[in-house]
């Protein structure tokens, strides 16, 4: 328990140290923060939006919106929780925009694989943004309530409460398409 | 199915290998910025350095001797050499204002 306690503080502090270069405008900063969450941000994004280059194009600009605020950065949450919150607010954004016209398109990787799954991708992204968002946190990057919490910005029973009705509802679209 | 085994089912499908990251992404992450344009760390410290300079010249300027002034020679013999305080002078021309 100590050991993850003192994990986590370090982790904080080189997250801290990394917001202080990139504020101070070293750009090799940046790079290590996109090496260390670059494709995570894409993945997120891309279960989010269903469009890969949508998940590529604000992965970056995520990266480049905390090089410009990065002072801002306190190190309250983890930087991953913080980069996280600004993609989820950029992808909100985007899928706002182009509601008319969700691209939502099967994954060529698996186009062998049981129909089910296939179902649950589309179901995902018929979802609300608020159960998307908490349902790619949960299942796609199997974060703790705590993680998740701190980029949602919500609290633990609000979390759990939302959960079992996200999961829900998207068995019921899912089912629905059985 | 159980909650569970759907748990199951939408973490497999939701799985995704992001693989390496992306170099595209780099490129529009990068902060543009032209290499010739100076950082404010350098606008601030070529600020002070100026201000510094200024300021060494000033006292160096404000410590010297005061430059000797050249007197009239016509105006001196006109006050018996006496002309130390005697620093302006105006003469008025009859008709000419």
């Amino acid at each position: 328990m100590e050991s993850v306690a003192l994990g986590q503080s370090e982790d904080r502090t080189r997250d801290r140290e990394l917001a202080r270069r990139c504020a101070a405008g070293d750009e090799s900063a940046l790079r290590e923060i996109l090496e260390d969450h670059e494709p995570r941000l894409r993945k997120l994004l891309y279960r989010n939006l269903g469009s890969l280059e949508d998940a590529e194009e604000l992965a970056g600009t995520t990266l480049l919106k905390f090089w410009r605020s990065a002072r801002g950065f306190r190190g309250a949450c983890s930087l991953k929780s913080y980069l996280t919150r600004i993609a989820l607010n950029l992808g909100r954004d985007q899928a706002r925009r182009r509601r008319e016209t969700v691209p939502v398109g099967a994954d060529p990787k698996v186009a062998e694989e049981h129909p089910y799954l296939e179902k649950i991708r589309m179901g995902l992204l018929r979802l609300g943004p608020e159960d998307r968002e908490l349902l790619t946190l949960y299942y796609l990057e199997e974060w703790d309530y705590g993680e998740i919490g701190d980029s949602l910005g919500i609290t633990y029973d609000v979390i759990r409460t939302r959960l079992v009705r996200a999961r829900k509802r998207l068995r019921q679209i899912v089912e629905e398409q059985n | 199915m159980t909650d569970e085994q759907f748990d199951d089912l939408a973490r497999s499908a939701l799985s995704y290998e992001a693989g390496l990251p992306r170099e595209g992404v780099w490129q529009q992450a990068k902060p543009m910025r032209e290499s010739w344009l100076p950082t404010v760390r350098e606008i601030l410290l070529c600020g002070a350095i100026g201000a510094l300079a200024l300021l060494v010249v000033g006292v160096r300027i404000e410590r010297g001797p005061l430059p000797e002034r050249k007197q009239n020679p016509v105006i001196r013999a006109a006050m018996h050499d006496e002309t130390h305080s005697a620093l302006v002078s105006v003469t008025r021309i009859p008709g000419l204002g």
